[in-house]
């Protein structure tokens, strides 16, 4: 019971995986976190206002509705691409784990963002005439056939309703209530998002703003976001290609001194899940790959406290049980070892989540696990 | 009415329907689909209520399949 | 970047609630500058490189007043002693047809906000009732002016709405304020020509379609984007009217004989 006395702290101050709900887990990295995130969509509207009025001063300044609507616009659209780079860098490298780490917050102040440029659209350009300002805004005209005549808003419109919806069920209430899978399936509607935010763009301010720098950001976004994914996804896909046959009982998984103690391996079997495989002093465990939380990848963290800790967001694991030490519910299913020799066997079939599983204890003469 | 016109109602109308659900989920369903909720504050409560006006379906659903089938066991693990 | 800790040769684990490793403190001192140099250059990038919504005033404050001869058609309007036309509209996305109405031909004293573009001018109508009156000056009225015959034109350009392009929203024309200049016009603002020639921007016709300075149905749906008009220009002392018919006015498509710019 000692490795949880840390975890029983952090619980008692909300910090770590859901006992009760607060209105934000705070901690010390997520307040630095949003500080920083704070201060840098500031700086972005600051400088945007700014410089707009150092382009256009006097008589040919702009207004300054229109200049917000379109700082705001701009921000949002910033700061979804980091929010869409960050995970297919996450598999590139773990130094990105702080950015991730809170990454639904970047998504909210997105969202939020958004909104303001959506308010003040339908203010601005809707409002204060004979007709109620949001059908005026996206059913001004309708001229599907055009480019020029296509109402681009309705895009707009379709994206902020899937982040409003992202937005509202960010908290992990939602993640135990729709099950990690169903609000992941839900969160992927950002990929739509991010379509329908391009063609947005398209259809709308590129069509009046006539300077080449804003077609040619857009589409450096679109392949930087469209690069990195397909590299990333590209790349899992091979390693799960080279993935052990999983066709009998047992399979070998490498041996014993590949794997380095307090560290996670992770096993990829061919059409199936893969396993985070975890040497704790003398014993070898085996556990689902996903994380319950959001479906983290379990093999790549580590173990800290004596619990398998999820590198996305310190969701904690037995190594021996696949369950979360009390007062937590989270379980993953739960592999059986064994040990033959200096090869060390994985039966490729999952228990179920929670299920108890001795470790596969490892020979004497075999302690050195180098990585 | 134009295709947009009537696409702004069903949005109207799937929002409307949303809130209703949305206060009964807030007041009877979460609190006993998910212990952790019962201990939560007011303020807190609220913050979910925006997120079942937008998934209002998926939250009908589980209730109902909730209320045939015994509450909430699937979560509370 | 090394991601080993020296410790216990594992690699530096980053989670969350514990402290942040060497490697990953490092990388976040040097990220975060970096990410606020991009954004302020993006910024400044996105920023810099707005149109110019064009030169125009619009008078904020203080009300102003004006007196002369108030005209109900083409458009609302008011003919100044120094015989400068001024378009009359209302507050927020209407027009004042119906506050004006009583007073065609009739010399007025009019109080509200100056919006003027180039040679076009426009006051935004205060709320107050009497913000129209009958002058008690003495002075006689002026006769409505002749237009004239024109001449035949055909133009490139936009239809925009009177009261943003001359200055109440800048900018007052292109696809993002198309809903706007929609809602403007339907609500009895004036329809003027910008054409995408800079000389014809002086001129800033109002669009009469069969003799009335309104837009609706599929005409009021092309406002906003870029068009081809044909029709009679007529002009005289500062007016400018371009007469033309539903069937005239025609989504520009690029394989225009002109090129938009």
């Amino acid at each position: 019971m000692r490795e949880y006395r840390r975890l029983a702290r952090l619980a008692c101050k909300g910090q770590a995986m859901t006992n009760s709900y607060t209105w934000v887990q705070w901690n010390s990295h997520k307040k630095r976190y949003d500080t920083v995130l704070a201060a840098c969509c500031l700086l972005y509207i600051i400088v945007f206002v700014g410089m707009s009025y150092v382009v256009h001063q006097g008589e040919h300044a702009l207004s300054i509705m229109v200049v917000l609507i379109r700082a705001f616009s701009t921000l949002a659209i910033v700061l979804l691409h980091i929010i869409l780079c960050i995970g297919p860098m996450s598999r590139f490298t773990s130094l990105v784990s702080p950015l991730l780490y809170n990454r639904r917050h970047l998504g909210v102040t997105m969202f939020v963002a958004a909104l303001i440029h959506s308010g003040l659209v339908i203010l601005y350009y809707g409002g204060f005439g004979i007709r109620a300002p949001l059908p005026a805004v996206v059913d001004g005209y309708a001229s599907f056939a055009t480019i020029s005549g296509f109402p681009f808003e309705i895009f707009g419109l379709a994206a902020l309703l899937i982040l409003f919806t992202m937005a509202a069920t960010s908290h992990d209430f939602w993640l135990a209530f729709l099950s990690a899978r169903s609000w992941k399936i839900l969160h992927m509607m950002i990929y739509p998002c991010y379509g329908l935010i391009v063609l947005h763009v398209f259809f709308g301010i590129l069509q009046s703003e006539q300077h080449p720098l804003y077609g040619r950001m857009m589409i450096l976004g679109v392949g930087l976001v469209t690069t990195l994914h397909l590299v990333a996804g590209l790349a899992e896909r091979k390693r799960d290609a080279q993935g052990l046959a999983a066709d009998s009982n047992w399979v070998d998984i490498g041996e014993v001194t590949n794997f380095q103690e307090g560290c996670g391996a992770v096993i990829c079997l061919r059409d199936q899940e893969r396993v985070a495989v975890f040497r704790h002093g003398d014993g070898l465990s085996a556990l689902s790959n996903v994380c319950a939380h959001q479906g983290g990848p379990l093999g790549e963290g580590q173990i800290v406290d004596g619990c398998v800790t999820c590198p996305w967001h310190g969701y904690q694991y037995l190594p021996g049980n696949g369950q979360s030490p009390p007062p937590y519910h989270e379980k993953v299913p739960t592999y059986e070892l064994r040990i033959d020799g200096t090869r060390v066997m994985l039966n490729p079939v999952p228990n179920e989540p929670g299920l108890a599983v001795k470790a596969a204890l490892i020979p004497a003469g075999n302690e050195t696990g180098d990585a | 009415m134009s295709a947009i016109g009537v696409l702004l109602w069903v949005i109207a109308a799937y929002y409307a329907v949303g809130v209703l659900v949305a206060i009964r989920f807030v007041l009877v369903v979460a609190p006993r689909a998910d212990p952790a909720y019962r201990g939560a504050p007011w303020r807190v409560r609220l913050l979910f209520f925006p997120g079942a006006v937008a998934v209002w379906p998926v939250t009908f659903r589980i209730a109902r399949f909730a209320g045939k089938d015994g509450m909430g066991d699937e979560h509370e693990s | 970047m090394n991601l080993s800790s020296p410790e216990n040769g594992k690699p530096d684990f980053y989670v969350g609630y514990l402290p942040t490793p060497p490697s990953h403190r490092r990388f976040l001192l040097l990220m975060i500058p970096a990410l606020c140099i991009a954004l302020v250059l993006v910024a400044m990038a996105l920023a810099g490189r707005q149109r110019d919504p064009g030169a125009t005033l619009v008078q904020s404050g203080e009300i102003e007043s004006w007196s002369g001869t108030v005209f109900v058609d083409p458009y609302p309007m008011i003919i100044t002693d120094d015989n400068t036309i001024h378009l009359v509209m209302g507050i927020g996305k209407f027009g004042v047809r119906d506050r004006v109405d009583e007073f065609d031909g009739v010399r007025c004293t009019v109080e509200g906000w100056r919006l003027m573009r180039s040679d076009r001018r426009g006051i935004q109508l205060a709320l107050e009732p009497d913000a129209i009156r009958r002058d008690q000056s003495g002075k006689d009225a002026v006769s409505k002016p002749d237009l004239g015959v024109g001449e035949p034109v055909r133009l490139i350009g936009e239809i925009v709405d009177g009261k943003c392009f001359i200055g109440a929203m800048k900018p007052g024309d292109g696809k993002a304020h198309k809903a706007c200049a929609i809602l403007c016009i339907d609500g009895g603002l004036p329809p003027l020509f910008a054409s995408i020639k800079p000389d014809d921007f002086e001129t800033l016709p109002l669009v009469r379609v069969n003799g009335k300075a309104e837009l609706t149905g599929g005409l009021l749906r092309l406002a906003g984007e870029p068009v081809v008009v044909e029709g009679i220009l007529r002009s005289v002392g500062g007016l400018a009217v371009l007469d033309t018919t539903p069937e005239q006015v025609r989504r520009w498509v690029p394989s225009d004989d002109e090129s938009r710019s």
